[in-house]
């Protein structure tokens, strides 16, 4: 009798877990899904951007203004505006730097500087759509449905797992880019980016694939 | 043969007079007759920050080589106490460091910077050479010339000399002798007024010792 009792309680304990594992299981599939489709009918997108960073160090933030503009596949340029200016721009052929106080053109070589390519593989990453992979790499939780926000945590073993503790991604309601990214780093500073008149699928001049260029 | 040898010479000179190229408007000097060294000194400590929350743009520059970022700095000269946090233009810090005048502590490092030497280190040691003792002592010897006014101090194992001039009769330079040898000098070229103090928002210091220069401009007073 014990025995049976005891064989209830373990295939009712294993059914609870099995249900509690599954469902947000599907949900989340269900939503990256959804996102993936949704994100890839954007080819190209522009939009400003304000980064706020909190250092743990100090009482007041640090401000970062500017444009980053996408397009697909694997184009980006970051520009900066204040407090000083600065770009980046990463093309099929090239990752190059430049700001106005040193006015030089450098090539940036991502095997060198692994924070970099970190925070240059988590943009494309945030803004590709392509979340699901992305699994491999982090473990992702719903935050809220409408409107859309997930939490990615880095697994212990990945290379963002170095130093990111958590991001936050807020998605606009129709989930087609991203509103905010909210970066908690392992060192206790964050960084809030909130992206603002946004467009999507517009052209984009081609100046701004030339990383000296400044833009307005 | 000799027109070559000219033309070679000349494109080096050009070449390292590049390099070394002042990013800063030359200083205006005025004649300084009727202002006595005490007064100036006075002057110059009244209107100084002695609480500075700045973020400035760093460029280093060694062996043709620029690199730069953005500080994040705090200064209390009423203690002598500084925090520092260090990033790139996209927003990944650098580095993060405490310090006095007598200790610096490292509070992050990123780990490609550790390969590059004690940089902690080297950056509290600049820090200090800028922003501290941007006054000259009441018993520095003074020489007045007509457009600089100088004070010299003994500093440490060494000499400190300050120069004062321009029109609004601040400070422009500070060198720092050890054995006669100029080893460092800081070159202050503008300084900004805010909420009715005085912050250093244009100035290099150049390493004769080691070599490099560090350009700092002011770009917010927090």
């Amino acid at each position: 009798m014990k025995k049976a009792v005891l064989f209830f309680i373990l295939c009712a304990s294993l059914s609870f877990t099995n249900l509690y594992a599954t469902e947000p299981d599907k949900e989340l599939d269900t939503i990256l899904t959804t996102l993936e489709e949704k994100m890839s009918t954007v080819e190209s997108m522009q939009t400003d951007f304000v980064q706020e960073k909190n250092l743990a160090l100090f009482k007041q933030k640090l401000t970062l203004k500017g444009k980053i503009f996408i397009q697909k596949p694997g184009m980006l340029s970051w520009r900066v505006f204040t407090p000083m200016r600065y770009s980046l721009v990463i093309t099929a052929k090239s990752i190059n730097q430049w700001d106005e106080d040193t006015n030089q053109t450098q090539s940036v070589s991502l095997s060198a500087n692994p924070a970099f390519q970190v925070a240059i593989q988590q943009m494309q990453n945030w803004f590709s759509g392509n979340y699901r992979p992305m699994q491999g790499d982090y473990y992702i939780r719903i935050i809220s449905r409408q409107p859309l926000e997930l939490e990615f945590i880095p697994k212990e073993k990945s290379v963002a797992g170095n130093f990111i503790q958590k991001v936050n991604v807020l998605f606009q309601s129709k989930q087609q880019y991203i509103k905010k990214i909210d970066i908690l780093e392992k060192t206790g500073d964050t960084t809030l980016l909130e992206f603002i008149n946004t467009q999507l699928n517009q052209e984009i001049s081609p100046k701004v694939w030339k990383v000296k260029s400044i833009l307005e | 043969m000799y027109r070559f040898k000219f033309l070679l010479l000349l494109c080096l000179f050009l070449g390292c007079a590049g390099c070394t190229s002042i990013p800063f408007k030359n200083i205006d000097y005025v004649a300084l007759d009727n202002i006595s060294p005490e007064q100036l000194r006075q002057e110059f400590k009244v209107s100084l920050a002695q609480k500075l929350a700045v973020i400035n743009s760093i460029v280093f520059q060694y062996k043709w080589r620029n690199f730069s970022a953005l500080g994040y700095t705090y200064l209390d000269l009423t203690n002598d106490t500084f925090q520092v946090s260090c990033m790139n233009p996209v927003g990944i810090k650098l580095f993060e460091l405490t310090g006095n005048r007598n200790e610096i502590t490292s509070n992050f490092v990123l780990r490609e910077l550790l390969q590059r030497g004690d940089l902690p280190q080297a950056v509290g040691e600049d820090i200090r050479r800028i922003y501290f003792d941007l006054l000259p002592q009441t018993e520095a010897k003074t020489e007045k010339q007509k457009y600089k006014i100088i004070f010299i101090q003994p500093m440490g194992s060494g000499i400190m000399k300050y120069v004062f001039g321009g029109k609004d009769h601040l400070l422009i330079e500070k060198h720092y002798y050890e054995k006669k040898r100029n080893l460092w000098s800081v070159y202050y070229y503008k300084f900004q007024a805010n909420k009715g103090s005085l912050y250093p928002s244009g100035l290099m210091l150049k390493h004769h010792r080691f070599g490099y220069n560090l350009i700092i401009r002011l770009k917010e007073v927090l």
